[in-house]
């Protein structure tokens, strides 16, 4: 317990050697060096789960979880070493949803009603922008592109549907009523759904 | 605060030895939970006060090269805070369980006997 207390330096406000002089963010900077794939990919996704942090904060987190990856892929104790990755990569993913977290991100991620709705329209006018280009590039004709389209609202409505129904809770429209948007209006209904009336906390 | 499933556990792990430094995936290990669940709940208990943290000042020579870890430990209050809401959760279990005879079957909603 003394030898632990002795070996742990800095109090809750400092970090470690931060990398000093001009050199950038810890997490900011490329990877680089001979590490494994595995390794890489889980600092890949680490990276880009402390860009959602602000500055000092990301530099932190990004050393600690860093630490902890590389911990977890040279850890003996577990074989085989395809666990070893297992966890590694589990650890990466579960850090990546966990910089969505308000208290972690030291701001609420929850974006306005305007942006969320600017992004529904946006997605819509994409979706439909991509058929007509589609349609228009390839000169297709007959019923298959119809078939394929109307299979795919299909398919995107359900998903919707499913997503509500699963939901603890959804935004300005009772379940019923974004039910209802995704079956009359599709695929904006569903789009608009996942736009503004997700819950995403 | 609110005492949840994922909170009581994390708790229990570090009640288990309230002045051990425990770092973070150690502590996943321990209350079997994700990094994504641990992490915003470390930050919210150090934010309260209740939980601190310390940088390792230098690893060990077995550690491979590993860069330092970030060790967590719980605070007096957090040690009182914690002992008290276990104490209360295991007194509110005690009166809402179920007052059945050890080996009896459960009454099976609907059924007539």
């Amino acid at each position: 317990m003394t030898r632990r207390r002795l070996r742990l330096g800095l109090g809750a406000a400092g970090s470690p050697a931060s990398g000093g002089g001009d050199r950038p963010p810890a997490w900011r900077q490329h990877a680089t060096g001979e590490r494994p794939g595995t390794q890489w990919f889980a600092d890949y996704l680490i990276r880009r789960a402390c860009r959602r942090l602000p500055g000092s904060a990301a530099d932190e987190r990004y050393r600690e979880w860093a630490a902890e990856v590389h911990a977890i892929l040279n850890d003996p104790a577990t074989r085989p070493e395809m666990l070893r990755l297992a966890r590694a990569l589990r650890y990466a993913v579960g850090i990546t949803r966990c910089t969505h977290d308000p208290q972690l991100a030291g701001r609420n991620n929850s974006r306005s009603l305007a942006r969320r709705l600017i992004t529904g329209v946006a997605v819509y006018l994409c979706v439909i922008g991509l058929f007509f280009g589609i349609n228009t590039a390839f000169r297709l004709q007959g019923p298959g592109p119809l078939i394929v389209v109307i299979a795919a609202c299909a398919c995107f409505d359900a998903f919707c549907i499913v997503d509500v129904y699963r939901s603890r809770t959804v935004r300005y429209l009772p379940k019923w009523g974004w039910v209802l948007a995704c079956l009359i209006q599709s695929p904006s209904g569903g789009i608009m759904y996942l736009a503004v009336g997700r819950d995403r906390s | 605060m609110k005492l949840t499933a994922a909170l009581e556990r994390v708790l229990r792990a570090f009640l288990a030895d309230p002045s051990a430094h425990r770092y973070g995936y150690d502590l996943m290990r321990a209350a079997r939970l994700p990094s994504g669940t641990l992490y915003p709940m470390l930050a919210r208990l150090e934010e309260q006060g209740l939980v601190t943290s310390e940088w390792e000042s230098r690893p060990d020579r077995d550690a491979g090269g590993r860069p330092p870890r970030k060790y967590y430990r719980l605070t007096g209050e957090g040690v009182r805070v914690a002992r008290l809401e276990m104490s209360q959760a295991a007194e509110a279990a005690r009166q809402t369980a179920p007052r059945l005879p050890r080996g009896a079957a459960r009454p099976v909603p609907g059924s007539t006997r």
